[in-house]
């Protein structure tokens, strides 16, 4: 049988939306099923909420018992291109939005002479300016006696 | 048999959009002081009356559904607003598969095209995701289907009756519910008779009553410059620099919010009143989700003018079919909700008219690939062509996923506003003052943050710049 001309603009309209329909029930069936959690803010660490920014899972995670100064797990992607341990405060600085800083903060994150200047050089080499006025308003230390070329680089 | 094929594809569709809006909470801004003024308000009838004198809106029956869901709720607000918003995406989906009359391959070719367009059509995304908590964005689009539902039935006494009602619930919901008597008229010009003459003359007197409540009795005003933002060339400006710039004479500003209504709704651009293409380009490169949008837009927005060219001399002669009544009725809408839209630009805003630009464009594609017809070029080979229209078609899925995306993007957003709810309260000086209020701000909070949701920044930071 020969295929005519309109059976050609028939496929291409209706395949694309068509493969897209059998995507959504595979999607909404997975949804059900509780696939992907990856994906899922649940599995997320309180390192991984600070590195995208996430207010909501941080805070979920602190009253949860976080550790704001523990190294935890950070998924390859977020910050780096492999996977990595550092703490939230070191994530932070890493992330492109501004993140829970002073939530971290208020819930016993350290911030002491040598952590300050770490902070401060990551947050310098990956130009966050908003963690840079963070760590600025603290006063903290004398930000012209900070030398990173001696400091434990994080990026 | 093809019917039925429209019918399952659309239900999984809406059931897909009705799984990405009850997975975003109810959002802070727009949401919580409706409730907050629900918890004080005392009756429905009561919140009736105050939705009626508002200084700057007329929206009673807005203010009524919020009072009756918050008082059936009992306490499940999430269940009962987010439920509600479900149920008007099922209905508007329904109401255009209903439009649609799917009878053949080619149609179901038309529909499948058409459902992404709805969906994946930027305004869209706006008139569904949000809860105000009511969505009387999504009442409106709803409303206007029903209205040409109605008026291709074949008519009746009690249809007649039912689009009075639609138009008084429509108008009364929100301002653009007037799009309504759009529908009604556009679609009795071209022989759409379900509501009669003299319906339709019942509905007219409608309109002029409502105008003379709203204008000359209640004198609730028209929204003011200085209200809020609105894009403007390459950038928002604020409502201080609008007022600096029009306030004197502001008609070339209405003038440009309405023609960027139009565009937007057929091209994709501008954006909000912003030329995104020129405004990313002097950011440094165009994201390839402008491109997909303003790409498929375009040959959308061809193969529709193409239809319209190729019954122009139909129509003047009078003479219209079932399908030209879509595409007549679509274009009264979409240049009808511009006009009201004069004020100020949103995508959001354009919701109806994105909408009826999707039910264009299934009437056009349908035409298109039963007739086989090519509008772009006679001579354009046929491989070509179909790699024009597969491309169009994959750009809409691609749209269409981007709606997902942008929900889920939007989830993320609206848990973060909840974390720091007490402080916007007291920014916006609506902290509650009693235990009740207190409790309620705590309820939706926690409802909020414990939300499970899938995090788009997990997935990938890059995917915004393909879902614009």
């Amino acid at each position: 049988m020969k295929t005519s001309r309109a059976d050609w603009l028939i496929l291409a309209v209706a395949l694309p939306a068509a493969v897209w329909v059998v995507l959504t029930v595979v999607w909404l069936a997975g949804a059900a099923a509780g696939f992907p959690r990856g994906f899922d803010g649940r599995t997320m660490t309180l390192t991984e909420a600070a590195a995208i920014a996430s207010y909501a899972d941080a805070d979920r995670l602190l009253r949860g018992g976080a550790d704001p100064n523990a190294r935890l797990h950070l998924r390859a992607g977020l910050i780096r291109n492999r996977e990595s341990t550092m703490t939230p405060l070191e994530a932070a600085t890493g992330a492109i939005r501004t993140g829970p800083v002073q939530m971290l903060v208020d819930h016993g994150a350290r911030i002491d002479d040598q952590t300050f200047s770490v902070l401060w050089c990551a947050a310098t080499a990956r130009r966050n300016q908003d963690m840079l006025r963070f760590l600025e308003s603290r006063g903290q230390s004398s930000l012209s006696s900070i030398d990173c070329v001696t400091v434990r680089p994080l990026w | 048999m093809w019917s039925a094929v429209a019918w399952v594809v659309t239900a999984i569709m809406a059931a897909s959009v009705c799984y990405s809006v009850l997975r975003i909470p109810l959002q802070v801004t727009d949401s919580l002081v409706p409730m907050l003024d629900a918890q004080r308000t005392s009756s429905v009838t009561a919140a009736f009356a105050s939705g009626a004198t508002d200084a700057s809106y007329f929206r009673p029956l807005r203010a009524a559904q919020i009072q009756a869901l918050f008082e059936l709720s009992n306490g499940h607000y999430f269940a009962a607003f987010k439920g509600f918003q479900a149920a008007l995406v099922v209905v508007v989906f329904a109401l255009f598969v209903l439009v649609l009359e799917v009878n053949s391959l080619a149609r179901v070719a038309g529909l499948l095209f058409a459902v992404t367009v709805l969906m994946g059509l930027h305004t869209f995304r706006g008139t569904v995701w949000e809860a105000y908590p009511v969505n009387h964005s999504l009442e409106v689009v709803a409303f206007c289907l029903l209205a040409l539902v109605l008026s291709r039935s074949n008519g009746g006494t009690w249809v007649d009756v039912a689009g009075s009602l639609t138009l008084l619930a429509a108008s009364f919901t929100v301002e653009s519910g007037l799009l309504v008597w759009v529908v009604f008229g556009a679609a009795w010009l071209t022989g759409a008779r379900g509501i009669s003459r003299r319906g339709l003359i019942v509905v007219t007197m409608l309109v002029a009553g409502y105008l003379a409540l709203r204008f000359g009795y209640l004198r609730t005003g028209a929204p003011a410059l200085s209200e809020r933002s609105s894009g403007f060339g390459l950038r928002q400006l604020g409502p201080d620099e609008l007022q600096r710039r029009f306030g004197a004479w502001p008609y070339g500003f209405y003038a440009y919010n309405v023609i960027s209504s139009i565009l937007t709704v057929l091209f994709s651009e501008p954006r909000a009143g912003i030329w995104t293409i020129p405004a990313e380009l002097a950011r440094g490169r165009i994201a390839a989700g402008t491109i997909i949008n303003v790409v498929s837009s375009t040959v959308t927005t061809v193969v529709i003018a193409w239809f319209v060219a190729s019954r122009a001399r139909m129509w003047n002669r009078l003479d219209f079919e079932r399908d030209d009544q879509l595409v007549l009725v679509s274009l009264a809408v979409i240049a009808a909700n511009a006009a009201i839209s004069y004020g100020y630009t949103k995508d959001e805003i354009m919701g109806p008219g994105g909408v009826f630009y999707a039910l264009a464009a299934f009437v056009a594609i349908a035409a298109l690939v039963s007739r086989g017809a090519d509008p772009l070029s006679p001579r354009m080979p046929l491989a070509a062509f179909t790699l024009v229209l597969a491309v169009t078609a994959s750009g809409w899925v691609m749209r269409t996923a981007g709606l997902h995306y942008q929900m889920n993007l939007i989830t993320f957003y609206d848990r973060n506003e909840w974390v720091y709810v007490n402080d916007w309260l007291v920014r916006q000086r609506s902290a509650p003052t009693t235990d009740g209020g207190n409790a309620l701000v705590q309820q939706l909070r926690e409802d909020a943050l414990e939300h499970t949701t899938v995090n788009p920044y997990l997935l990938s930071p890059r995917l915004d710049q393909w879902f614009r």
